[in-house]
């Protein structure tokens, strides 16, 4: 064997030794193995699959990686994730930090995300224990705002309920309290109004997960959106717990009325109305900005319109997130975005509930409707017959599309005949809805005004309601 | 038996079988030192066994090989190198590596062996193939010489220790009569000027009378007959007596 | 049925074919000289094979993932996506198939050649063992070759992975090359790489096993190679899966 083979053998085994270490240079490099670095930790309840060796950025830089993770010894207990940090990353690692796991892109590894501090807060120490947010998961995201809707609703009862008690209290007695009063009812109703929206969107986006027709981390491409429901969902978050704070101070005054036992003061005698209106009125300027700035009344105005506009918000980003092209599948199959905000154009489109059959009941106003002393129509117990009768005919059909109530009324002025045909409808969606236990998001009402009748049927002009289900 | 010098290669009662086939029956021979051994016999009756065995390369199923007075047969792969060094071996199709060159063939043994330096091996293995004629061929590989050449090559890596015993396997089989001719004086140079133990496997009468001091004949296995060259024509089995008076090698 | 006796028996052979390979790795005398002279066979000869294929392979593989990752906007991923299909399964296996093709065959028809001209006996005649010569530094070679054949392997896929990307895109090679291996971890670089001896043993065991046992002349010798490439390709493939869950079994986390 000559010395030139073996140089080359030589050469051959050390450059390949070479191209493997440079590897492993960039491996390491780029989980910061070969910096100077420092140790911290921090708890999560779950850790989503984050694993040993997994990356670590501090403010979205790579930063190094997770060195261990502590199980924890029960139930209550929590993971905890021992990481790197590399040092010259330290002076933005504060006490105040807040650790939390991220995905990396579209359907990348999970990350730990740590915050930058803030800059009047202790450096964090070695070996310390960094602040920690739970996992961000969409199904978590689902039952906070599940959870903050149904806090608003019952807040919202209990507002309104204290401030109608209160306002059926002291209504006639004072008349500052009747405005304030005023002016937070509007906000109260529309942001009940949002609510009830919000749950109803997230109820269908909720339908179209578990239907498949979205992946739900795929979900995070829409960025965008995404972070705009999550700003929405804080922002709501931040909302309800003001709005807790001040309606429990709105109460405290309210049983201070109620302590002061005018109600039945007021009842009993009219002698010390005087009197009682005084008091009345005291507490009621408490109420509404006795205390300078930061009056109770003030505060529950401006929190009141915050939440409404945090709603709002909530309820136009849950609305787009219908629309985003994951799910858009899903509502093209159903046929239909809302049918609550259907209008009687986009029902006579060719599109509506394209790809679905449909079958039709003629239900004649006559025999539905009788008049009460307003002249208001209301079902008879014979038209309730009638329903009955119609929807057995109906529920043979497959129940996988719209279920669609058109009115028809051929009386007065457009305005009119719309109105009028849009309550036949609404009538005979309450009490099918509620009778049958139908889905409400699966019944439309759309109001056709006045439309010729049928050849052969019925002459004039078609008074009544039709009920017509699509099918597949 | 006991006043008698050691004979250097002596088998005793040997048998050797693969699966069925018998190739050897209980044979026995001894080969004295500095003498040449000629086995004769049809092809496939275990002439090359026989020289394979004294040289290790297959063991006997039963019965002893005696080598410088030593049984080979149950010698650990170890003593049997140290064995092996004092013996050459000439195969039928010279056997040269022939990923190396005529040179490097020759001075493979001593490299193994000897821990001289690289010039003097060069010059010993040089030394060795001018002597077989083949002093132009160092660095020729070996798939380039013709028959003869290659036979004589061989003959040069299997002297290249300078082995006591020489076991030749068919030297003249592929080759010309002239050539062949060659190859026996080179034969009995080695015999007579190194003093070295010949054992020669091969069909060709003419040439085994020229060398051979002894004979055997082997027939199914069997010694059937063994003796000089002239106990051999007088021998009681027609067989031998027939193959002795062929001219040509067969 | 008498095939499946001959098969397990062949088997069988095979198996203390290899134990007596390792056994004999780690006795002395080592031929150190005869193990660099197959390395340089065995690794340097094969290395522009590895590296042209390497090339070709990884722009092959880039151009497949830039179609399929361009659908989801994800072309950022395209380097890290390629450093972990080569690096962790393709480079060695792709390397294996290679080398048992070309070496392989080689073994197998090298040593069959030195059985049936009786080259394995000469050697034996001048007192070497001819086994640890030939055999062991063969298998020896291999296992060493093939660890850094893949590493060549793995860095020219992902250069041609470089050079197909930056004809369409024009990144930067140390942007390319930093993404690509930022993504992987030491369990998904380490423990496959190592695997590859595992491949060489088996590459070089049965075509040193065919080889060193063939008979029947110049026909058994083609018979002999022809088998090294087909067994050893077939083992390597299904040692690979083992060795792979075996992988994931000590390194859970290269699993995902």
């Amino acid at each position: 064997m000559e010395t030139t083979k073996k140089l080359i053998v030589g050469m051959f085994v050390g450059g390949c030794l070479l191209l493997f270490g440079l590897g492993l240079f960039l491996i390491g490099n780029s989980n910061q193995l070969f910096t100077k670095s420092f140790n911290v930790y921090a708890e999560f309840s779950k850790i989503t699959g984050i694993q040993n060796g997994g990356k670590v950025r501090v403010a979205g830089m790579d930063a190094g990686t997770v060195t261990r993770i502590e199980v924890p010894t029960g139930p209550e207990g929590k993971f905890r994730i021992h990481f790197r940090i590399v040092e010259k990353l330290h002076p933005i690692v504060r006490q105040d930090s807040i650790a939390t796991i991220q995905t990396d892109g579209l359907l990348g590894n999970k990350y730990l995300q740590i915050e930058a501090g803030s800059s009047n807060v202790e450096l964090a120490l070695k070996d310390s224990q960094i602040q920690s947010k739970e996992p961000f998961d969409w199904g978590d995201l689902m039952d906070e705002m599940n959870g903050v809707v149904k806090q608003v609703n019952g807040i919202m009862a209990g507002v309104k309920d204290q401030l109608v008690s209160t306002l059926t209290e002291i209504q006639g007695t004072v008349k500052s309290a009747n405005h304030l009063i005023k002016d937070a009812t509007p906000n109260v109703k529309s942001i009940l109004a949002s609510a009830d929206r919000i749950s109803a969107n997230l109820q269908e986006i909720i339908d179209g997960v578990q239907k498949g027709q979205g992946t739900v981390g795929a979900l995070f491409k829409d960025k965008e959106l995404y972070a705009s429901i999550k700003r929405s969902a804080d922002k709501t978050e931040r909302v309800v717990d003001n709005i807790r704070d001040t309606s429990a101070s709105a109460m405290k005054i309210v049983n201070k009325v109620e302590e002061s036992d005018i109600v039945p003061e007021v009842q009993r005698s009219i002698k010390n109305l005087q009197q009682i209106t005084l008091q009345v009125k005291d507490a009621v300027d408490k109420f509404q900005s006795a205390s300078g700035e930061g009056g109770v009344g003030e505060n529950l105005q401006r929190t009141l319109a915050d939440a409404h506009e945090a709603m709002s918000d909530l309820s136009d980003n849950t609305e787009a997130l219908k629309h985003n092209f994951l799910f858009r599948g899903f509502f093209k199959k159903r046929g239909f975005y809302d049918l609550g905000a259907l209008t009687t154009p986009e029902y006579k489109n060719p599109a509506f509930a394209k790809g679905f059959k449909k079958h039709r009941v003629w239900l004649d106003s006559v025999d539905l409707f009788t008049k009460d002393a307003k002249g208001l129509e209301l079902l008879s117990v014979e038209g309730k017959v009638k329903l009955d009768e119609a929807m057995t005919d109906i529920l043979k059909f497959p129940r996988n599309g719209p279920l669609m109530l058109e009115g028809f009324a051929a009386e007065g002025t457009p305005a009119q005949q719309h109105l009028v045909a849009r309550r036949r409808a609404v009538r005979v969606q309450a009490y099918i809805v509620d009778r049958f236990h139908l889905r409400p998001s699966y019944v439309g009402v759309v109001s056709m005004g006045a439309e010729p009748a049928d050849k052969g049927t019925v002459v004039g002009f078609k008074e009544g309601v039709g009920i017509v289900t699509f099918y597949k | 038996m006991s006043d008698e010098p050691t004979p250097a290669i002596r088998f005793d009662g040997v048998s050797k079988s693969f699966g069925s086939r018998v190739v050897l029956k209980d044979v026995s021979f001894s080969v004295a030192t500095g003498t040449a051994f000629v086995l004769l016999g049809r092809s496939g009756t275990g002439k090359s066994v026989t020289l394979k065995l004294i040289c290790g390369l297959l063991k006997a199923d039963s019965g002893s090989v005696f080598v410088n007075g030593e049984d080979i047969t149950n010698l650990d792969s170890d003593q049997l190198a140290t064995t092996r060094k004092r013996i050459g071996f000439l195969f039928q199709s010279a056997a040269l590596f022939d990923s190396i060159s005529v040179g490097e063939n020759v001075a493979f043994p001593l490299r193994r062996h000897t821990s001289k330096p690289d010039a003097e091996i060069r010059e010993e293995a040089k030394s060795i193939l001018e002597k077989l004629g083949l002093g132009k061929e160092y660095d020729s590989m070996p798939g380039d010489l013709s028959g003869g050449m290659r036979k004589r090559a061989g003959l040069a890596r299997a002297l290249a220790v300078e082995p006591s015993i020489l076991l030749v396997d068919e030297p003249s089989a592929g080759l010309d009569p002239i050539t062949s001719s060659e190859i026996d004086d080179l034969l009995i140079d080695v015999k007579t000027n190194r003093k070295a133990t010949l054992v020669i496997v091969t069909h060709n009468i003419p040439s085994a009378r020229r060398i051979a001091d002894r004979m055997a004949f082997l027939d199914n296995g069997q010694l059937v007959a063994e003796g000089t060259v002239e106990e051999l024509e007088k021998s009681e089995h027609q067989l031998v007596r027939d193959c002795m008076k062929s001219k040509q090698g067969g | 049925m008498e095939n499946a006796e001959r098969a397990i028996e062949w088997f069988g052979g095979l198996s203390l074919f290899a134990g007596q390979v390792i056994r004999n790795s780690f006795s002395p005398p080592f031929e150190f000289t005869e193990i660099l002279k197959q390395i340089f066979e065995i690794g340097w000869r094969s290395a522009p094979l590895i590296i042209l294929s390497g090339l070709a392979v990884g722009s092959v593989l880039s151009m497949h993932t830039r179609s399929t990752l361009e659908r989801f906007g994800a072309e950022s991923m395209i380097p890290t996506a390629l450093a972990f299909a080569l690096v962790k399964e393709t480079g060695p296996l792709v390397t294996g198939l290679l080398v048992s093709g070309r070496v392989g065959a080689g073994i197998g028809a090298e040593l069959g050649g030195m059985r049936v001209t009786e080259q394995i006996d000469a050697l034996e005649s001048l007192a070497v063992n001819s086994f640890k010569y030939l055999v062991v530094t063969r298998v020896v070679a291999c296992v060493v070759a093939m660890p850094l054949l893949t590493v060549l392997m793995n860095f020219a896929g992902v250069l041609g992975g470089f050079f197909a990307e930056t004809l369409v895109s024009g990144s930067s090679f140390t942007f390319y090359f930093n993404t690509a291996f930022s993504s992987l971890s030491f369990s998904d670089y380490i423990p496959p790489t190592i695997k590859t001896t595992v491949f060489g043993f088996i590459i070089g065991t049965t075509s040193a096993f065919l080889g060193y046992n063939a008979t029947g002349g110049a026909e058994g010798v083609g018979r002999a190679a022809t088998q090294s490439v087909v067994l050893s390709s077939i083992f390597l493939i299904v040692c690979n899966v083992l060795l792979v869950k075996f992988i994931f079994f000590l390194y859970p986390g290269s699993g995902s």
